[in-house]
């Protein structure tokens, strides 16, 4: 049993990479967006507080593809929201596969339904 | 994990239908007291480094949510056990749904909970909030993207400070003791509980 141990990822390891990680990322892609578009602009109070957000993942691709800082930003922004959601579906994956615990996958995937609930479904 | 559920269903019920039925200001002052009277027990085991004589409740032993974690500043490993649960579930969904409509107040009524209703560690408790906030925060913040709410050249400048901050938080609480945590975690309390007081009574600062 401990050599299986040795080489199994456990559940708390893995999701605390994963946080980081994604939390560092999307901050970077952030700050990208936001050089680019203070390059192209300039900022101002004015603009940070009346540039609202593309509600429709369509218009940010676009942006994206034509280099809009502001659209770059927003991925980011993305990534920041789907880093939690992320790291509980790899939980319920590792839950399944890895530890057996079939009370906690249950219990994971119910928690999953619920955030992606509120990013896909409702508004 | 287990918690996350209640705390993320409470927090699309914040986000979704609380914020079209009540009143965010009334709620803001109703929190605020919420949290200056919740300081009365904190304040009362303040010198306090771990909680004593705590027993596993059943869906405790049922979800082996009692561990051992290892406290640096000690150097040595320590044991807890949780109980409460049932109550612990019904104030994380209060704490999700506050945090989806006030955009604050998961993270302080989850380390409340962990600390008066469930009695883990304090190092144990701030460690555990921080991980469920994410999914808390998720839940909320998809609906908030999708109806346009979110100004994306504001968020830039707050996840890096918040970033900074945490990273920085995280190193010094590995080596403060429990009762330290407790007197800062009273002082943020307090400091929030009188600013939702304030923003009730519509004076912003």
């Amino acid at each position: 049993m401990s050599d299986e141990n040795q080489y199994r990822l456990s559940v708390p390891d893995l999701s605390s990479w994963i946080l980081r990680g994604g939390v560092v990322l999307s901050v970077l892609v952030m700050l990208c967006g936001m050089t680019i578009s203070f390059l192209h602009n300039g900022m101002n109070i004015e603009r940070i507080e009346r540039t609202p957000f593309d509600n429709r993942l369509s218009l940010i691709w676009d942006g994206v593809l034509h280099g809009s800082g502001k659209a770059i930003v927003e991925v980011g922004v993305y990534m920041l929201v789907l880093t939690p959601i992320l790291r509980v579906f790899v939980s319920m994956i590792l839950f399944v596969f890895s530890e057996r615990d079939w009370l906690y996958a249950l219990i994971t995937f119910a928690v999953l339904l619920l955030t992606l609930a509120g990013l896909l479904l409702l508004h | 994990m287990f918690l996350e559920l209640s705390t993320a269903a409470g927090a699309l019920l914040g986000a979704v239908l609380l914020s079209t039925l009540v009143n965010p200001k009334a709620l803001s002052l109703l929190f605020g007291l919420t949290l200056l009277v919740s300081l009365v027990p904190i304040l009362v085991r303040i010198g306090e480094e771990f909680p004593r004589n705590v027993q596993n409740d059943g869906l405790a032993t049922r979800l082996r949510l009692n561990g051992t974690y290892f406290d640096k500043r000690l150097g040595l490993d320590v044991t807890y056990n949780v109980t409460g649960i049932p109550v612990a579930l019904g104030v994380m969904f209060v704490a999700g749904a506050i945090s989806g409509l006030l955009g604050i107040g998961a993270g302080v009524l989850k380390v409340l909970a962990h600390e008066m209703v469930m009695k883990v560690p304090t190092k144990v408790s701030t460690a555990t909030s921080n991980f469920m906030i994410g999914v808390t925060a998720a839940s909320a913040a998809g609906v908030y993207i999708r109806r346009g709410l979110v100004l994306p050249f504001l968020v830039v400048p707050v996840a890096v400070a918040v970033l900074i901050g945490a990273f920085l938080g995280t190193m010094l609480m590995e080596r403060m003791s429990n009762a330290r945590i407790r007197q800062v975690f009273a002082a943020a309390l307090a400091i929030i509980g009188l600013q939702m007081i304030l923003r009730g009574l519509g004076l912003e600062i």
